[in-house]
């Protein structure tokens, strides 16, 4: 903990909420994104079968008699047809990621609340609630804060194989954080 | 019969352009295309119809 910038843990409470709700918007929004773009795909995949279906039906009808009304009867039908497809993909679309942007930021929320930190024999130890694969150890004299380009939400863990960021948006191990310091001091 | 017909390719055109509205209005521009491409084709539809093609 000898680098200077592990002393500077003044932050603002505001900012510091605020920055986590910055990071759940963030990734929700990125992530509903790219689902948005494979639901995307596949509905357009699901309108192009409709209008194969819809154009063999047109050439089944139209082949079965050459006049006007045949016609107009198996355009009329391929016609709804796919407009029927083209509004029940908008639908669905829209609502997908409607439910996904707020399941997903309840998840996030919910990991935030899982997700504690202790201090222990010089660690910094992260526990998740159920899920002990994903408890991590950092050792406190290799953890440098805030991160070299100033980032608050986020730690620089240096170790013997290089380095790694870790975003620490919970609220716990700010708490934490804030007792290092009290106690280097 | 031909009557039923005529009234469902208004209906659709009617549709269409209220689709097409929603389209703009939320930024759905693959939709609002489609919508757009079987737009034309109920006009020609029409137009067979009325024997002008």
């Amino acid at each position: 903990m000898d680098d200077k910038r592990t002393v500077d843990f003044e932050i603002n409470e505001k900012i510091r909420s605020d920055a986590i709700e910055e990071y759940i918007d963030k990734k929700a929004f990125s992530q509903t994104e790219s689902q948005k773009r494979t639901f995307k795909k596949a509905y357009l995949f699901i309108i192009i079968i409709m209008c194969i279906i819809a154009l063999t039906v047109v050439i089944l009808v139209t082949s079965i008699g050459d006049n006007t009304f045949a016609i107009a009867f198996a355009s009329v039908f391929a016609l709804s047809f796919t407009m029927i497809a083209v509004i029940m993909s908008i639908i669905l679309v829209k609502f997908s990621s409607t439910n996904n942007v707020k399941n997903l930021k309840d998840s996030l929320r919910k990991g935030f609340e899982r997700t504690t930190y202790r201090i222990e024999d010089g660690y910094l130890i992260r526990e998740y609630e159920g899920d002990k694969r994903k408890t991590r150890k950092y050792d406190l004299k290799k953890i440098y804060y805030p991160d070299k380009e100033g980032n608050i939400g986020t730690f620089e863990y240096k170790n013997e194989t290089g380095g790694e960021y870790i975003d620490f948006y919970e609220p716990s191990l700010y708490e934490t954080l804030k007792k290092i310091k009290e106690e280097s001091q | 019969m031909e009557f039923i017909i005529e009234i469902a390719v208004y209906l659709l055109f009617a549709l269409g352009i209220t689709l097409i509205q929603w389209c703009f209005r939320h930024k759905e521009l693959t939709a609002a295309m489609i919508i757009v491409v079987l737009m034309i084709i109920d006009v020609f539809v029409w137009m067979k119809l009325h024997g002008i093609i």
